[in-house]
């Protein structure tokens, strides 16, 4: 059984940056499946912005990578979309995933950042994909959407830390 | 051809502008409709404002440079620079007031534009309005409440399959769309819903099922499908196995559109409230952009602009310094058919007149060039000398023959006067005083002979001066001409003498034989007769007659064969070996030494050789005597150029006494001698014979040890090329 190098990824953070706190990949029935838990720190800001009424997006980049000698090819590549909204009416912050119609009401802001922290067996790639005498590696990044923002604060987002609430790249090594 | 090519590709300058207005207007159209959250541009939002920043950075740039390549200009003083300056601060400034006054006033307008928007009882109303919405929304979850915890206790103690009968009834009679109980572990045991086909009901999440444990009861508003809006209970069932029962409620589709219509008003209104600032920040941003981008725009083709006006005062400024630089060939491109057009054309027409008139000039100055070398090469190649002076008497020109004349290189005196010249040549003192005291004093044409001592004996000059006047009648100057007139003052003695020796032959030499016959028969006939004291005293007398009519006969045959016409058997005759043999019969003499110094070999001359070797003859003759027959004798050969022909020059010297400068002067002439017994004929016979073989013969004066001869005869040429 191939197990897969699993890391605890405390990064300090700075601001009001993303955490990527752990991800970690196993093989389930021949396929490698990635577990990863995130830790959302919303800006004063960011906060005010959502309780206004503001949608707030979040992107989640997964990746896995094969090494090569002059660049590195894909060849998993997924964007999971989080659309956070707060409805003043029923007091409730609703969550869209991806593109489906469907929301998901939350009653408080830490619930639904809760429900948006945390990725559970997210099927990546067959066992065969991987070749033993290859490099891979895992790529994650949860990018805050600056354009998904009200028009008015897109500009200004860009020269704001308020709003540079997306984590780094992390990478993990993939092996056998 | 090529700058045609260009010219054709080049677009003009009205379309590049109208092109580049035209993008930007595009671009900040886009970007203004961007603003709009509506629009479907709103994505490209962030990348139009990059774009157009990037478009004012450009041509920030842009104007950066031209500033610069405009400072550079002015730096250097170049033509139209300040001319451009001027124009382009102007423009700046004209552009940039009424822009400041538009973008004050603006922004301005928005901020009291965006601020109008919301006030307090606005404020005040949407606030109302949506607790009012969720009090009868709260009213309405309520009274669901109340209704599911009834049927919460209405199914304690029954049965799994009585509770699935009537929960059909149940769910009827409060309104709900759904009624489903889950045991403690979450699984359904029973459902009804309005929907038939739904065949399972809506499973409570896990964050639901986690506060249904924490709080036993659990509702709220949650999204259906297609927008609907549904209250959730889920409330507990007290029995011996705890169980849970899910009902939901429609909330009616009107109600629904209020309060979602309610709802989105409020977000709306609060989210505008909440980019406020934002907005301002951001129309001033637009605005701040559209109106530099226009400015700078606006500068950016203020300086092209202005450089295509300019060009053409460029240009002009270029053709006018050309022109006063002499190039008169210069012609301008005539871009445009407007009144700067008609001012370069003119230009042009103007240049090409004083080219025309340049050219005309030229040719003029080359004919006159021309005409002032063939006068000067004429000059420079008469035989007579030419001297031109300036009305100073400073020398202006001197032509070759002066040269040859004077010997003295009077060319390399000009700028100066004659009295200069005798510093380095003292022999020609008297000449050269002479004629400057002519050209001081004549005020005519004036004629006269001069005779002075050159390197090659006396000289005779005939020199004619004429002083020059300019068309005022002022003096400019002078010109002398001069003749070097020895040979032929030689050549008229020596017809005279020539003449005399005739008439001495005729007149003289007849009467003698008749004189000297009848001496001869007087003492013949009178001997017999006489006394012996008196036959003594005739012979005497009539020997000393016969003596003396001889003497006289010879004189005058020597004077005869002097002025007659030398029978001259020309051929080619090596001029060393005649020498050598000649003073062959002179070495014979114990005392005497004869020393010879050939530097050149087999000298071939065309000559009578009985005349030459008497030439030799009574040269070294001559020495002989003069050193009595104890002395040193030195005969040169040399080759020389004269006049471009090549001499050979004989020179013979002697350690005797030497001559005398009035001696120099006559020497040559019949019956000049310093012999007693000579007749005076014999240089004279030499001189006679050297010329008649084309040749010279002078003393040199410059040798003072003894007498010196020298004799310079034409050498033949065999293809081209001296004999050696």
């Amino acid at each position: 059984m191939m197990v897969l190098m699993s890391f605890s990824n405390l990064v300090s953070a700075e601001g009001y940056e993303t955490i990527i706190r752990k991800a970690n990949v196993e093989l389930v029935d021949n396929y490698y499946e990635m577990n990863a838990e995130f830790d959302y720190n919303l800006s004063r800001t960011a906060k005010e912005a959502l309780s206004k009424g503001i949608v707030l997006t979040w992107r989640v980049f997964i990746k896995v990578k094969k090494e090569g000698v002059i660049w590195d090819s894909t060849i998993y590549d997924q964007e999971l979309v989080f659309k956070i909204q707060n409805h003043a009416l029923l007091n409730l912050y609703s969550l869209q995933k991806n593109s489906g119609k469907t929301k998901e009401m939350y009653s408080s802001l830490t619930s639904v950042l809760s429900s948006i922290s945390k990725i559970r067996d997210l099927k990546l790639i067959k066992k065969t994909a991987i070749k033993a005498n290859q490099q891979y590696y895992l790529a994650v990044k949860v990018f805050f959407d600056r354009e998904a923002l009200s028009v008015p604060l897109r500009p200004l987002s860009y020269f704001d830390s308020q709003w540079a609430l997306s984590s780094q790249w992390m990478v993990w090594p993939l092996q056998n | 051809m090529d700058g045609m090519a260009a010219t054709k590709l080049r677009l003009p300058i009205s379309v590049s502008i109208a092109t580049l207005f035209g993008l930007i207007i595009l671009s900040l159209q886009l970007m203004s409709s961007a603003t709009q959250e509506s629009s479907e541009l709103s994505d490209m939002y962030s990348w139009l404002l990059l774009g157009n920043s990037l478009g004012s950075i450009v041509l920030f740039v842009l104007i950066g440079i031209n500033v610069y390549s405009l400072t550079k200009e002015l730096k250097k003083h170049e033509a139209g620079s300040r001319l451009t300056t001027r124009m382009v601060s102007l423009f700046v400034l004209l552009s940039i007031a009424p822009v400041a006054i538009v973008f004050y006033f603006s922004v301005q307008f928005l901020n009291q534009g965006i601020d109008s928007w919301s006030n307090v009882e606005i404020d005040r109303a949407m606030e109302d309005a949506l607790e009012l919405s969720q009090v009868s929304l709260d009213q309405r979850m309520r009274l669901h409440l109340k209704q599911s915890r009834e049927l919460a206790r209405g199914v304690v103690g029954q049965s799994q399959t009585l509770i699935a009968i009537e929960m059909g009834d149940s769910r009827e009679k409060v309104g709900a769309a759904e009624i489903a109980l889950f045991s403690r572990q979450g699984h359904v045991i029973a459902s009804n819903s309005i929907d038939p086909s739904d065949i399972l009901p809506s499973l409570p999440a896990e964050n639901i099922w986690l506060q249904v444990r924490q709080n036993q009861e659990y509702f709220a508003f949650s999204s259906g499908g297609d927008d609907e809006l549904i209250i959730q209970i889920i409330v507990p069932v007290y029995d011996d196995e705890p169980r849970y029962l899910q009902v939901l409620f429609p909330v009616p589709v009107r109600i629904a559109d209020l309060a979602d219509s309610i709802d989105f008003a409020f977000v709306r209104y609060q989210e505008m409230t909440f980019l406020r600032d934002s907005l301002k920040t951001s129309f001033l941003l637009v605005l701040s952009l559209v109106l530099l981008l226009s400015l700078l725009a606006a500068i950016w083709v203020a300086f092209i602009s202005i450089r295509h006006i300019v060009a053409p005062v460029k240009d002009l400024v270029k053709g006018t310094q050309s022109v006063a630089s002499g190039n008169y060939h210069h012609l301008l491109p005539v871009t445009s058919q407007d009144d700067l057009g008609f001012l370069v054309e003119s230009f042009n027409d103007m240049t090409q007149r004083i080219a025309r008139s340049q050219d005309e000039a030229k040719a003029a100055s080359i004919e006159v060039e021309h005409q002032r070398a063939y006068l000067e090469s004429v000059l420079s190649n008469l035989t007579a000398g030419v001297i031109s002076f300036a009305a100073s008497h400073k020398i202006r020109t001197a032509n070759q023959a002066t040269y040859r004349i004077l010997h003295v290189p009077v060319s390399h005196f000009v700028g100066q006067t004659l009295m200069d010249i005798i510093d380095d040549h003292v022999e020609l003192t008297q000449l050269l005083k002479a004629i400057h005291e002519l050209l001081e004093c004549a005020e005519d044409i004036w004629e006269q002979r001069f005779a002075f001592f050159g390197p090659n004996g006396r000289q005779e000059l005939l020199c004619r001066g004429t002083p020059l006047f300019s068309p005022a009648g002022e003096r400019v100057g002078a010109i002398v001409v001069f003749d070097d007139v020895t040979d032929l003052i030689q050549a008229q003695k020596n017809a005279a003498w020539g003449e005399v020796a005739k008439r001495l032959a005729h007149e003289i030499k007849n009467p003698l034989t008749p004189i000297q016959l009848s001496a001869e028969r007087l003492q013949h006939k009178l001997a017999s007769e006489v006394t012996e004291k008196s036959a003594k005293i005739l012979q005497r007398s009539t020997q000393t007659i016969v003596q003396q009519v001889e003497a006289m006969k010879s004189m005058v045959d020597d004077f005869a064969e002097y002025a007659r016409p030398i029978k001259k058997q020309v051929q080619q005759v090596n001029l060393n070996e005649l020498v050598n043999e000649v003073l062959a019969l002179y070495l014979l003499h114990v005392d005497l030494k004869i020393v010879t110094e050939f530097s050149t070999r087999n000298v071939i001359i065309e000559a009578d050789p009985v005349s030459i070797r008497q030439v030799l003859h009574n040269l070294v003759k001559n020495a002989q005597e003069a050193i009595e027959d104890s002395g040193e004798i030195r005969v040169n050969l040399d080759k020389v150029l004269r006049n471009n022909a090549e001499y050979v020059e004989l020179a013979i010297y002697d350690n005797g006494c030497g001559l005398t400068e009035q001696q120099v002067e006559t020497v040559f002439e019949p019956y000049v001698t310093t012999k007693l017994k000579g007749t005076g004929l014999g240089l004279a016979i030499v001189k006679k014979i050297i010329e008649e073989h084309g040749g010279v013969i002078w003393v040199d004066t410059a040798y003072n040890n003894g007498a010196g001869f020298v004799i310079q005869l034409p050498i033949v040429h065999k293809l081209g090329k001296s004999i050696e």
